[in-house]
């Protein structure tokens, strides 16, 4: 070989060691990079699955609800359960108010002493709005194997009317962020819908999510306020068994001027929001809240009665003030949302006596004894 | 993307451009406010550099402050004083000539942006260099981060960072802005709405409750509007760091200042600055006279309390602002070994160092009532109950008798949460900054996930976006 063709290959060799030199210096700080993704991916990983397992702990302590509440997991059970009665159903829908004021046992006692065949159901859960009382009808009419849901009685109060309350359009918080309502909310066709659906499923981070939040503000809340145990009333922290129909009495009677304030300024926050003071426009009150659950009624043909149930005469002269709307502008609207869905307006709004009532809008077990029977007695015809 | 992709030099176009959406995503129409602000005082900055004849720069400055405070007066303050001539004329037995309340909706983000264009008016009559265009100056005022809640930021402070290609940030500055967002979010949502969860049902109806409620309900408002706004800033800060645009902090722990003058150089440092350099300053508060300058800080407080909003209530925050700020100068002023008074000892030191923070603590939780009631009534009733401190520790007995020391646990817990901001800064620096990067992400991913979590409850808005 030539001296020039081997000083050739030399600087070749020279030439490409460089370019090779070059590569690897480009090749090391690639590598480092993705070598510090992958550790940061990893560490993000196990972080996660850390978390989730915190998550599963806290869970299987504390046994969340699969609806929006324990309350709504019973009613929702009920609704299907009562599905192979013998006679037609009646249920009733509502929030905490009905939940303690409707007595469906007396309700079919008088239905029977009077010979007619139906069977009165309560399906009212706290909290609740229109659409989460629509999913227990539809739960109820789904679930019908004998006894079909033959009239559905839902519950009115002044906050229907609110302007404001078009989120009464939607699930509540409470439901949407339930185990069960996140399915629900996730069940969609689309791609992400099927993600969505498949975190639901799989991690109890995503699941319970709304749980967990409500774990730590609860624990403040405990922390903060250890006076809940000291309520002068602190019997109110015992929950009553519920009835095979779906009835929670109430056994505190309201005789303090005191506790009827408490009561009325725990509620305060909710007037604001709903009827804040010196915008409440009489004209453009919401009567549309009830629609979706009118539709459904009408699609299945189930009557339809709204009901109007009674509250303490100072919390009800509260609302009047703060929303500007009297009670005959309440009756004349709740009139023309039973005109308007084609239903029966069940108007009990003053049958109560002087210690029917728990707090400052709940029925004790003494206004529920009272009002039953009244309601028994409006609805022979929507029954029959 | 955009930034990213776009060349260097015109990133701040980009910038602009998404101030815009995001300003027209609250609303459309106040655009043409903003618009209207910035071109007076953009044409006015131009007339003031470029003139030599000191009367028109004079004319042309004070025209622009007018035009930038009527608009501000006017939204800000309309309904106040529609309200006050109704009740005045009603009083008088006369017809009022204007209607009692108008559908005054507040411009998002009015009362910093006009304090920011005050402030280049100011600067350029002073001798500082105007913008380059309207663009620029338009740039300088709708930048996103800071527009809603500030901080507060000069303009050269602003423009050295933009006047030239804003860089891409490096890779540190974008784990910085993470952080500070994650740090942000996580002050807002866990301590702020915590603290909320304590104080809100206090203030909806106070007269519902107890002394030690009072106590832990004004203690639990004071921190979750500190907590709120250190958020939103943190939150603003590392948006802005994404931009590779550093804005400056607002907050040094105001809860450990040990005098309420220091308290003003730690809270909200960016506005208190700005008052010291367009009011305070003017109004003769740097003379050698401790009378001129004890009232020259007190009228400057006056005005921050007002600033803050249209009632009484605002009125009373600046006067009480106002007050400590004089007591303490003027007791610095003719008490100046005041700190030696109980001895020179460490127990003596201790001892007085506690007092002044008592002092703070008692100015601020006053303050705090102002705030937050929603009326002078109010404000009144809450610091009756705040007064009755035999009711307060006679509550104390009675939960210790029954063993639930929780209430006073949480509200030395709160005051805790309080003053240990520089220590978890420096705990933070000391022990945390230097860990790994991939121990460091985890942290960053407890802290995300249990943000998305606490997501969950409704959260608050923050607090000075109604300003």
């Amino acid at each position: 070989m030539s001296s020039q063709s081997l000083i050739e290959i030399k600087v070749q060799a020279a030439g490409a060691e460089e370019f090779l030199g070059a590569t690897a210096a480009v090749q090391a700080g690639t590598a480092a990079r993705v070598r510090t993704a992958m550790v940061s991916i990893f560490a993000i990983l196990v972080t996660l699955v850390a978390m989730e397992g915190g998550a599963r702990w806290m869970v299987a302590l504390g046994k969340p609800a699969m609806f929006a509440t324990k309350s709504m997991d019973a009613k929702v059970r009920l609704a299907e359960l009562s599905g192979v009665e013998k006679k037609p159903r009646v249920v009733f829908l509502g929030s905490s108010i009905m939940t303690r004021a409707v007595y469906p046992e007396l309700i079919n006692e008088r239905w029977r002493n009077h010979g007619l065949s139906a069977t009165a159901y309560n399906l009212g859960s706290s909290g609740v709005y229109p659409m989460d009382e629509l999913f227990l009808l539809r739960t109820a009419t789904e679930n019908a194997s004998t006894a079909p849901v033959s009239a559905a009685v839902v519950e009115v109060t002044p906050w229907v009317l609110a302007p404001r309350l078009t989120a009464t359009k939607v699930y509540s918080e409470q439901f949407k962020n339930s185990y069960e309502g996140a399915l629900l909310a996730t069940k969609k066709s689309d791609p992400w819908g099927s993600v969505q659906s498949w975190l639901a499923r799989s991690s109890y981070l995503v699941r319970y999510r709304s749980y967990l939040a409500s774990v730590f503000r609860s624990t403040l809340d405990f922390v903060c306020d250890p006076r809940h145990e000291l309520n002068p009333q602190s019997f109110k922290r015992v929950e009553s068994e519920v009835s095979p129909h779906g009835w929670s009495p109430s056994y505190l009677i309201l005789t303090s001027d005191e506790d009827l304030q408490r009561s009325i300024a725990e509620r305060e926050a909710r007037m604001q929001e709903l009827f804040p003071a010196g915008q409440v426009d009489k004209a453009n009150l919401n009567y549309s809240n009830l629609d979706a659950i009118a539709e459904y009624c009408n699609q299945h043909r189930i009557r339809l009665a709204i009901l109007w149930l009674p509250m303490h005469p100072a919390y009800f002269d509260y609302i009047c003030r703060s929303s500007g709307l009297a009670e005959d502008t309440m009756r004349a609207a709740f009139a023309k949302i039973a005109r308007r869905n084609n239903a029966k307006l069940i108007d009990l709004h003053s049958y109560y006596a002087a210690n029917d009532f728990a707090d400052c809008d709940h029925l004790n077990v003494f206004g529920a004894m009272h009002v039953s029977p009244a309601i028994a007695d409006a609805l022979n015809v929507v029954s029959k | 993307m955009c930034f990213r992709l776009c060349p260097a030099r015109h990133r701040w176009l980009v910038l602009l451009a998404a101030s815009y959406i995001f300003y027209a995503a609250w609303s459309i129409p106040f655009i043409g406010v903003i618009l209207f602000t910035t071109s007076v005082d953009y044409f006015a900055s131009r007339v003031v550099h470029g003139s030599s004849n000191l009367a028109v720069r004079r004319t042309a400055l004070w025209f622009a402050i007018a035009s930038n405070l009527l608009v501000l007066g006017v939204f800000k303050y309309g309904n106040a004083l529609l309200d006050a001539q109704y009740s005045l004329c009603t009083w008088w037995g006369a017809a009022a000539p204007l209607p009692k309340h108008l559908a005054i909706i507040l411009p998002l983000g009015i009362s910093y942006y006009t304090f920011e264009a005050i402030s280049y008016l100011i600067d350029v009559y002073r001798g500082g260099a105007p913008a380059r265009n309207w663009l620029t100056y338009n740039f300088y005022i709708m930048y996103f981060p800071h527009l809603v809640s500030g901080p507060i930021i000069r303009f050269r402070q602003f423009w050295h960072q933009c006047a030239g290609p804003i860089a891409l940030p490096s890779l540190t500055r974008i784990g910085k802005g993470f952080e500070l967002i994650l740090f942000g979010y996580l002050f807002k949502i866990a301590f702020a709405d915590g603290c909320a969860a304590l104080a809100d049902p206090f203030y909806s109806a106070p007269a519902a409750h107890s002394a030690l409620d009072a106590f832990i309900a004004v203690s639990a408002s004071f921190l979750q509007i500190y907590m709120d706004f250190l958020g939103y800033t943190q939150i603003a800060r590392g948006v802005s760091l994404l931009f590779n645009i550093q804005l400056p902090p607002n907050f040094a722990h105001p809860p450990e200042a040990g005098s309420m003058s220091q308290f003003f150089m730690r809270w909200q440092i960016t506005l208190s600055q700005w008052l010291h350099d367009y009011v305070f300053v003017p109004l003769g508060g740097r003379k050698r006279s401790v009378v001129r300058g004890s009232v020259a800080a007190f009228i400057t407080l006056l005005l921050a309390g007002i600033w803050h909003g249209a009632g009484l209530n605002f009125v009373a925050l600046g006067l009480c602002f106002g007050t400590s700020v004089l007591i303490h100068r003027l007791y610095r002023r003719w008490l100046p070994d005041a700190p030696y008074l109980l001895g020179h000892s460490v127990v003596s030191k201790c001892t007085y160092s506690l007092l002044s923070h008592a002092l703070v603590l008692a100015a601020t939780i006053s303050a705090a009532v102002f705030f937050r009631a929603p009326d002078l009534p109010t404000a009144g009733l809450i610091f009756s109950k705040l007064a009755n401190v035999p009711a307060m520790f006679a509550e104390v007995e009675h939960l210790s008798v029954t063993g639930h020391y929780h209430a006073v646990v949480l509200a030395i817990f709160l005051w805790f949460i309080g003053f240990s901001g520089s220590t978890a800064e420096r705990l933070y620096r000391r022990i945390y900054e230097p860990l790994p990067y991939w121990l460091r992400l985890q942290g960053a991913t407890v802290a995300a996930t249990v943000c998305w979590v606490l997501a969950a409850s409704p959260t608050k808005p923050f607090i000075y976006f109604q300003f």
